[in-house]
């Protein structure tokens, strides 16, 4: 060790010009804002970013041209015998020349950065240093292969081709089969192990290429060709090896089942039929990707949906689902650009739903809904929407309209397009008046059908009913001076089916309709308040009213029978703590009875867009996940059985 | 060839080759301790390849080699604590000043002779502050002298030292040289052209043509045993050309 920090020593003293190189390119940095085109820049940020180019400029040049040359640069001309005459262990020069290489590839660039870094302009280029991080990690592969493909050139050695080969199979490789999936579908995953892909790869290109580069120089010495043969032939290998083991390793903690599930944060249940989309987080030698399982509850079968990724809607009659999802292949970037549609009632020889329609997009919708028996489809962007006929895969109708700020949206099975849009620009919780735009079957724009005004500026969540699919409702909240009014009014034509008063001391919440004639509503103490209560409003006014312990909020479905209704509760105990629990209620009555803690009904948490719910009786109204990881059914005598994934 | 004890230098059925040409084809030879050994040969014969496997630098295709009892190549770290090489181009790093390989080499050795080196450099009149690369070809192979003998070696190892040196540097690196020789008692391998420096320096003489030893013993029964054979005193240069071109001799 004594002789491999004497020859660090000897190499860092050769080459010390270059430090000063380097500080002197950081102190021009300073003086960029100079420049006369900068001059409408803000002067720090353009230090910031000149002295992070420069230091990533000198980073590159420091690795690959100094530090590989210092690895490889006597060997190459004929000056080793000089190194080896020393009494230096062969692998002892090989340490000192490689920690002489990462000293002045790590030092250089950051004498580059000290003059900013004291100027204080660090802040303006956080995206700058993002790259220069991921830049650091791969000095050392930068500096094994620049030793590598300089040591197989000079000796003309046909293993540089080898190499080169291997270098970009292992690089397609991973980034198709590591970093793409990596950042599409477990970018969002938590735990320790998350940047684990990422990190390993610059790991492993080092431990190939600086084990070539030191194999070469152990078994090679003097001997350039056969340095070259053993160095280059020990990269291929190691970088065939890890490469392999890198994507194995990769492909099966990624490779996650139902049973791996360790956090169920979405959960769609089909209106009708057995099927259910969950997402959540799945765990794997202790990574946990984000994932996505389409289930048949019945038949306890189920699909990873690979590569969804955006909205996910169920047809009103629960046959169809449409679901976003990334085109294979398409590399690393984020990006959904297509929108499968499936019929859950056909089953294909594995038993699982067939594809009956791929469509493409051009940029990624911020929703998708499905038509009352799934042969339309809407698409919505933030400025147009889209609406598409399943059965032949193409566009019928591209509508330029705000239908991302829509409050409610649906398609008929002609096409035809309802839009609850806020009028005056304001958001959905700002919104006090409501306009129903209708897209007619093969209509080349929205026409104004209906609207609402005075509602109340706190309630303005919109529903389809989930019953009858035919009849859409829509529900608001008005304050026309006579104290809060729920109204229930048919979405085509704006005809009020019927109203009822709510209790005006406390402010109503979230409006959850069970039907076209129960709606569960939730009051408030104040705005954005606890829930103090619950209330059933019917065509004959409130049935029931039942208090509850201040909840953070409460969510509420159709029930296993149509008597009954099930109320999950969602309680916040403290910062970052929430606890949940479910009652199914009585519909006459407003009874409650516990169903259990930390369970909670499967359908989301969040209320907006949400689709239809599960109808009364329906295998979506009995599912619950226990412990938020633990998809379980309600059986008929009231107890709760795990469901049983093959 | 057995190895006897004393032998600095021992090889036995050396094989080497460099794809499908073979440089070595079956050395053996043994050097005593303390003896001037020279090897000579044409160019290309694989002298210097020779003198690269008894370095570690190179490894043999077959054979097997023992320098100071060690096997080279396993070992070649703690051999060259004790041997001294004087390559055929000097290979000194050509951007830096004598000083500091003069310092780089002090921390390397063991046993270091930090007074002899400086005394040797003011002799051949090399400067500290001089780069390698502004030195002469003579003074470059001085300045490797000075620093190989000043880590005072049981062994020296010389390729063809004198390569390009006019008549007054090797006259001083031979001078040198037999002054360190009569002062130590190093053992000293050697490979050359300049059969007139081989014949006042070595003891012992090996002849290497077609990759194999083709004459080797002491100078002394050499001549002997070509003196009487051409029937005429007889030089080592005579002796060289009669086994290399053997018609030219007669």
């Amino acid at each position: 060790m004594r002789g491999a920090l004497h020859l660090l020593w000897f190499e860092l003293s050769e080459r010390r010009a270059l430090f000063a190189a380097s500080l002197f390119l950081g102190l021009l940095a300073l003086t960029a804002p100079l420049l006369p085109v900068y001059r409408h820049w803000s002067a720090g940020d353009v230090r910031g970013v000149a002295a992070f180019a420069a230091a990533g400029a000198f980073l590159l040049f420091a690795a690959v041209g100094v530090g590989s040359g210092i690895l490889t640069g006597a060997l190459s001309s004929g000056r080793e015998g000089f190194y080896l005459a020393r009494p230096v262990g062969t692998l002892a020069l090989w340490v000192g020349r490689v920690g002489a290489a990462m000293v002045i590839s790590l030092l250089a660039p950051a004498l580059t950065l000290l003059p900013v870094g004291i100027a204080g302009a660090w802040r303006a280029a956080d995206s700058v240093r993002t790259g220069g991080v991921m830049l650091l990690l791969f000095v050392p592969a930068l500096i094994g292969g620049g030793a590598l493909l300089r040591l197989t050139a000079r000796a003309r050695s046909l293993w540089l081709a080898a190499l080169v080969v291997a270098m970009v199979l292992a690089a397609v490789a991973q980034l198709r089969l590591v970093v793409g999936p990596a950042i599409r579908f477990c970018g969002l995953a938590s735990g320790g192990l998350r940047l684990a892909p990422f990190l390993a790869i610059p790991v492993l290109w080092a431990l190939a290429l600086l084990a070539g580069s030191a194999v070469a120089a152990v078994r090679g010495r003097i001997d350039l060709e056969r340095a070259a043969r053993w160095g280059a032939g020990t990269a291929v290998l190691l970088l065939a090896i890890l490469t392999s083991l890198l994507v194995a390793g990769f492909l099966w903690v990624s490779a996650v089942t139902p049973h791996d599930l360790v956090d169920i944060y979405g959960l769609q249940s089909a209106p009708a039929g057995p099927w259910v989309v969950l997402s959540g987080r799945a765990s794997r030698g202790g990574f946990q990707p984000r994932v996505d399982f389409l289930a048949n509850v019945r038949k306890g079968r189920w699909e990873r949906l690979d590569r969804r990724w955006g909205p996910v809607s169920f047809s009103g009659d629960g046959r169809f689902l449409a679901f976003g999802e990334v085109e294979p292949g398409a590399g690393p970037r984020v990006r959904m650009n297509r929108v499968r549609v499936l019929d859950l009632s056909a089953e294909g020889t594995d038993g699982l739903p067939v594809t009956v329609r791929t469509l493409p997009m051009d940029q990624t919708p911020h929703r998708a809904v499905l038509s009352p028996h799934g042969t339309g489809l809407l698409t919505i962007f933030g400025d147009h929407f889209t609406v598409w006929d399943v059965a032949s895969g193409r566009p019928v109708a591209r509508v330029r309209e705000s239908a991302g700020k829509s409050l409610l949206a649906e398609v008929d099975d002609d096409g035809g397009v309802w839009l609850v849009l806020p009028v005056g620009g304001m958001g959905d919780r700002g919104a006090r008046v409501l306009e129903v735009r209708h897209l007619p079957p093969g209509g080349r724009q929205t026409v104004a059908a209906w609207r609402v005004e005075g509602l109340d500026p706190g309630v303005s969540v919109l529903y389809p009913a989930g019953e009858g699919v035919e009849e859409v409702i829509a529900l608001f909240v008005r304050d026309a001076g006579e104290g809060r009014r729920l109204m229930v009014r048919r979405l085509r034509t704006g005809e009020e089916l019927w109203s009822a008063a709510l209790d005006d001391a406390l402010t109503p919440g979230e409006v959850l309709p069970l039907n076209a004639r129960q709606v569960l509503v939730t009051l408030r103490r104040g705005r954005h308040g606890p829930v103090a209560a619950v209330e059933l409003a019917t065509p004959g006014g409130i049935r029931w009213r039942r208090a509850l312990q201040a909840a953070g909020f409460a969510m509420a479905t159709p029930g296993p029978t149509p008597s009954r209704v099930v109320l999950g509760i969602n309680r916040h105990l403290g910062p970052g703590r929430w606890k949940q629990h479910t009652e199914l209620l009585d519909l006459a009555t407003g009874e409650g009875v516990l169903l259990g803690d930390d369970i909670y009904p499967a359908i989301p948490w969040w209320f907006s867009f949400r689709g239809c719910p599960p109808r009364a009786g329906s295998w979506g109204s009995r599912l619950f996940v226990r412990n938020h990881r633990e998809l379980v059914l309600l059986g008929k005598d009231g107890t709760l059985e795990p469901l049983p994934f093959r | 060839m057995h190895e006897r004890r004393g032998d600095d230098v021992v090889v036995e059925e050396l094989r080497c080759s460099f794809g499908r040409r073979i440089v070595l084809d079956g050395i053996s030879l043994a050097v005593p301790a303390g003896s001037v050994f020279a090897l000579l040969g044409q160019n290309g014969e694989g002298k210097t390849t020779l003198v690269r496997c008894l370095l570690g630098q190179l490894r043999p295709g077959a054979g097997r080699i023992s320098v100071l009892g060690r096997d080279p190549w396993r070992r070649r770290a703690v051999l060259m604590e004790e041997v001294g090489v004087v390559p055929e181009t000097p290979d000194l790093p050509p951007s830096r000043r004598v000083g500091e390989i003069l310092r780089f080499w002090a921390g390397l050795y063991p046993r270091w002779q930090d007074e002899a080196a400086g005394e040797r450099l003011e002799r051949f009149g090399i400067g500290l502050k001089r780069r390698v690369a502004e030195l002469s070809r003579g003074h470059k192979a001085q300045l490797i002298l000075a620093l190989v003998l000043a880590a005072a070696p049981r062994l020296l190892v010389l390729d063809d030292p004198t390569l390009g040196l006019d008549v007054l540097a090797r006259r001083e690196l031979h001078e040198e040289l037999i002054g360190e020789l009569a002062e130590r008692g190093t053992t000293v391998f050697l490979t050359s052209h300049d059969l007139d420096g081989v014949e006042r320096l070595a003891d012992r003489v090996a002849i290497l043509a077609g990759g194999r030893i083709v004459a080797g013993g002491t100078t002394e029964e050499l001549k002997r045993e070509w003196g009487d054979r051409l029937a005429r005193p007889v030089s080592l240069e005579d002796i060289f050309i009669g086994l290399v071109r053997p018609g030219e001799a007669a």
